[in-house]
């Protein structure tokens, strides 16, 4: 397989949960009463994160404003054995991290109202690893309601694309819209750093269609 | 054969018995308790949830709330709006703070910002290198949402803040080491968050931090750690000398 089509293989498994999420979420009365929408989510998280292992976790964060108050439901498949548990954002570590609203694979979609990839960054509120967090606007009555996303984390990413990423080239990279390093085959470009215009002018840098990657090859 | 027995070797092999994790999750809810990080009136989880989150088994999360009982730092309420209730006034949390300053050496006290300044320094150098604009107006976001006229909102907004410039390092170690640390350590290495005038240089300390991750100046934003953590280390120090 080529790097791009291990690139797009990836990034589909975490599309098509989002793409599950909404079709299931497409009823407003559904978003808008939270035992509903809990029970929804569920019942895609569990069949979605049994199908496809390249998906650490994923679900629905519906928007303050529309429910009185912030709901996250949000599942996990934890550990070797993917036990899937749902996440217990209230009880990450004291109120130390910022309310969902000021993070990026939150506040992106709802201000640009397009799909959006977080990262690679620390997500200290799901995986509490290095992630590349998928999210795409949720619109309810023609008006924002939330985001639907997926989570995938580095060391699954590089375990997934490494292979491919070899063949590609001597020292070929993954890079994000902004630069920053997904996965790396060159021991001197560390994964999540940002690589410089000028570094990647040396790089043969093809685009993976329909995401914000794309494989970089050093030029002979 | 066998080897010699060591201290350190007897420790590997010590029984992980209910009683030893009992006393660990005694210790880790009275820290918490006493530092402020769980306020007076504050409901703990259910025993159910506190034993997953422990990891420990139901009895030795019931062990542990029966100790904290005793010595008057939980009440526990039967009923539907019952559950165990965290009790320690801010008097007596005051007390316990100055009884731990007391309890350890200068030494130890100087020691605490060592160890900050190695997580927190290596990361801001970081950080400053990798954050993007939109992290680096979120991590400002972060700072200017802090209360810090109210001491307990500006100690937990402060914990908050430091482990955000921690993520921005982008080390998933370092993240998890900046955890383990304000757990445990955090709370008294920012004591000093009690005097309104720290409080106010807490806040100039963070937004120049803040400019140094934004600007991209890793050795600036060292430095800034570095000046935050001497200065609370130091006002540990006074306090210990004033305290006898």
């Amino acid at each position: 397989m080529s790097a791009i089509d291990a690139v797009r293989q990836v990034v589909g498994e975490a599309d098509a949960v989002i793409a599950r999420l909404r079709a299931a979420l497409a009823d407003p009365a559904i978003v808008l009463d939270p035992a509903a929408a809990v029970a929804v989510v569920e019942r895609v998280m569990s069949a979605e994160l049994a199908a496809r292992p390249v998906v650490f976790g994923g679900g629905l964060v519906v928007a303050p404003e529309r429910l009185g108050q912030p709901l996250m439901a949000w599942w996990q498949a934890i550990g070797a054995a993917r036990d899937v548990r749902r996440l217990d954002a209230g009880a990450t570590d004291g109120g130390y991290v910022r309310s969902y609203e000021d993070l990026e694979w939150y506040r992106v979609p709802a201000d640009s109202g397009e799909p959006h990839m977080t990262g690679p960054y620390v997500d200290l509120l799901c995986t509490d690893q290095a992630t590349l967090t998928f999210t795409a606007p949720l619109m309810v009555d023609g008006a924002f309601a939330g985001v639907v996303g997926a989570d995938v984390t580095v060391p699954t990413f590089e375990r997934a694309v490494g292979a491919a990423l070899r063949s590609a080239g001597e020292g070929a990279l993954v890079v994000t819209a902004e630069g920053r390093v997904a996965a790396s085959t060159d021991s001197s470009v560390l994964v999540q750093r940002r690589v410089r215009d000028e570094v990647l002018a040396r790089y043969d840098v093809e685009h993976v269609p329909g995401s914000r990657l794309s494989v970089a090859v050093p030029r002979p | 054969m066998e080897q010699p027995a060591t201290l350190a070797r007897s420790a590997v092999f010590a029984p992980i018995d209910e009683v030893g994790r009992a006393e660990a999750v005694t210790a880790r809810l009275e820290e918490a308790i006493v530092l402020g990080m769980l306020h007076p009136g504050e409901r703990l989880p259910a025993e159910a949830r506190l034993a997953e989150r422990f990891g420990v088994s139901p009895a030795t999360v019931r062990e542990a709330l029966a100790d904290l009982r005793d010595r008057s730092l939980v009440t526990t309420q039967r009923g539907r709006r019952g559950g165990s209730f965290v009790t320690l006034d801010e008097a007596d949390r005051l007390e316990a703070v100055e009884r731990r300053i007391r309890a350890l050496s200068s030494a130890e006290l100087a020691d605490l910002g060592v160890h900050a300044v190695a997580i927190e320094g290596t990361a801001a150098t970081l950080a400053a290198e990798e954050a993007s604009p939109f992290e680096a107006d979120a991590l400002a976001r972060d700072l200017a949402s802090i209360d810090f006229g109210d001491e307990l909102a500006a100690r937990r907004g402060v914990g908050g803040f430091h482990l955000q410039v921690v993520a921005l390092s982008r080390s998933v170690r370092l993240a998890r080491e900046q955890v383990r640390f304000q757990h445990a350590d955090g709370p008294l290495l920012w004591a000093s968050l009690h005097d309104a005038e720290e409080r106010i240089a807490a806040r100039a300390g963070g937004e120049r931090l803040v400019a140094a991750i934004r600007d991209g100046d890793g050795a600036r934003a060292r430095a800034e750690v570095e000046a935050a953590c001497d200065r609370a280390v130091r006002w540990l120090l006074e306090a210990k000398r004033r305290l006898g």
